[in-house]
């Protein structure tokens, strides 16, 4: 008797044959072992600490329309791996957020190298990031390519290459074969499409020691919002966990950077939403390090930063 | 081990307690969630195109659950079964109001092919053994497919299903039973 012979008891009577058993298992591998575990609501533990009386928070699908809502974890994670770097700090650990920040701001990468990073998102999706850095230890090409696949068969894609201003992408649905072409987008975009992120006016604030400074400039102007919370373990390194709370708070998502605790590079991050009722609401979404690799710019295959658009029946977007 | 119960995957007080309970405090709802959260996203995820639209819908069951907790009544049906009774609601609401992106039935055999992907399991059972199972559950008609998702996706008794879907747990038995030896003979037919 088998583990699917006692779950599904009630299947297998007295006829029941080999072939019963291959079927059922087949059956519970597709719609049980497979299936990735859900997203933990905040909204509904939110709920549930509410009086009974409370309203209940509105639901609503997604903040951004969903090609440019693709594209913009991929592209501040770029921009993230800018305090991705091979500092390595041998001084007592941190105690405040404001030590982190700095130590991560500080971070210089090797001049003339190149950065592989891969990102697992929220949704099972993965983001393969490039980043070469010039004589100056400064992004001179990006690229960033995001997939969802379903049976080993790609879904989608969303590509976006560029230096340190601008980056052209474009959103393909490969099951449609339509091909969603941005022209250009810069963090200005981003900032108009998810007001957490207002605090970004240009690409060039997040470039170099991008995370760091954006926090450093926070932690100056609103040092009420930034938190280190204790240190702990994410997949199995040590972070240090930077909570950013939206503002307004309550209103806007709250954001967790993770810092790894020897390098000062991104491990993830996650962003919550916003609890309470009548507040507008999504799942809590996030973005963990899967893999991370300097390599020489002369090992980086030739044509990563190229956009290489699929063809498919083009539909011109421009983000105004 | 014909009418043998179902494996439950939970500890703690009973269902019917914990609704009680969270009629007085809803915070007290909180292990149904933690209960059922998983098997309520699995049977959604199988009546959605995609992984976000069954979070999103998950999420909406249980907001309306804790606004219906008064309406919940025990001589009607297990916890579970009212749970599933407001997650199929909300997947017709759903595909419904997205008619025009989920087909009348290729979005099932879509989201099949999603779930099993990248499954740690998937070497052990031959691809072609879930091939030959996802023609044969093409061919089914939407109501016995769905005795099935809930089922194995939502984990639910006989006897539950049969009061989600308004049916006797008898008819619904015998309906499970028969589906199963069909896709039973499909795939004696694709594995002579």
């Amino acid at each position: 008797v088998t583990a699917i012979h006692e779950t599904y008891s009630d299947l297998f009577d007295d006829d029941a044959t080999e072939t019963t058993y291959r079927v059922v298992a087949t059956l519970d591998n597709i719609y049980t072992k497979a299936v990735p575990a859900p997203p933990v609501h905040e909204t509904v533990l939110a709920a549930m600490r509410q009086p009974a009386n409370a309203p209940s928070p509105h639901v609503h699908r997604s903040r951004f329309p969903r090609p440019l809502a693709a594209l913009i974890p991929a592209s501040l994670l770029l921009l993230s791996v800018g305090v991705a770097g091979s500092l390595r700090v041998s001084a007592p650990a941190p105690v405040s957020a404001d030590v982190i920040i700095q130590q991560a701001a500080a971070v210089q990468l090797p001049p003339n190298s190149a950065l592989q990073a891969v990102y697992r998102g929220s949704y099972g999706e993965r983001y393969t990031i490039w980043a070469e850095y010039g004589p100056r230890g400064t992004i001179i090409h990006s690229a960033t390519t995001g997939v969802q696949s379903a049976q080993g068969i790609t879904t989608e894609v969303n590509r976006c290459v560029g230096g340190r201003v601008k980056m052209r992408c474009y959103n393909y649905e490969a099951a449609s074969k339509v091909l969603h072409q941005v022209v250009t987008i810069t963090a200005a975009d981003v900032a108009k499409s998810d007001p957490s992120f207002r605090t970004f006016r240009n690409i060039d604030d997040l470039t170099g020691a991008g995370v760091a400074r954006l926090l450093t400039r926070l932690m100056h102007r609103t040092p009420a919002r930034i938190h280190l919370l204790p240190k702990r373990r994410l997949n199995g390194a040590w972070v240090y966990p930077i909570r950013v709370d939206g503002q307004p708070a309550g209103r806007q998502p709250t954001t967790i950077y993770y810092f790894d605790v020897h390098g000062y590079y991104l491990r993830g991050m996650v962003i919550v939403p916003p609890r309470g009722p009548g507040v507008a609401d999504t799942a809590t979404e996030y973005m963990l390090l899967v893999r991370r690799d300097m390599i020489p710019i002369t090992h980086v295959p030739a044509g990563t930063f190229k956009l290489h658009p699929p063809h498919g029946n083009q539909v011109l977007v421009v983000i105004p | 081990m014909r009418n043998a119960t179902v494996t439950r995957e939970h500890e703690g007080p009973d269902d019917v307690e914990v609704v009680r309970r969270a009629g007085r405090d809803r915070a007290a709802f909180e292990p149904l969630y933690w209960r059922y959260h998983g098997r309520v996203y699995r049977y959604l995820r199988t009546r959605t195109p995609q992984d976000s639209d069954a979070a999103d819908l998950t999420q909406q069951v249980f907001l309306r659950a804790l606004d219906q907790l008064r309406q919940y009544d025990e001589t009607r049906g297990t916890v579970a079964a009212w749970l599933f009774g407001i997650a199929r609601h909300s997947a017709t609401d759903f595909r419904r109001k997205h008619r025009r992106i989920v087909s009348a039935e290729d979005d099932l055999l879509a989201s099949l092919g999603v779930i099993a992907a990248d499954s740690p399991e998937g070497e052990a059972i031959r691809r072609d053994e879930i091939q030959c199972l996802y023609h044969a559950l093409a061919a089914l008609p939407s109501e016995k497919r769905e005795i099935l998702v809930l089922r194995f996706a939502g984990g639910l008794t006989i006897a539950e299903i049969g009061v989600v879907i308004g049916k006797s747990a008898e008819a619904t038995r015998k309906q499970l039973r028969r589906t199963i030896q069909f896709l039973e003979e499909q795939y004696r037919d694709s594995h002579p």
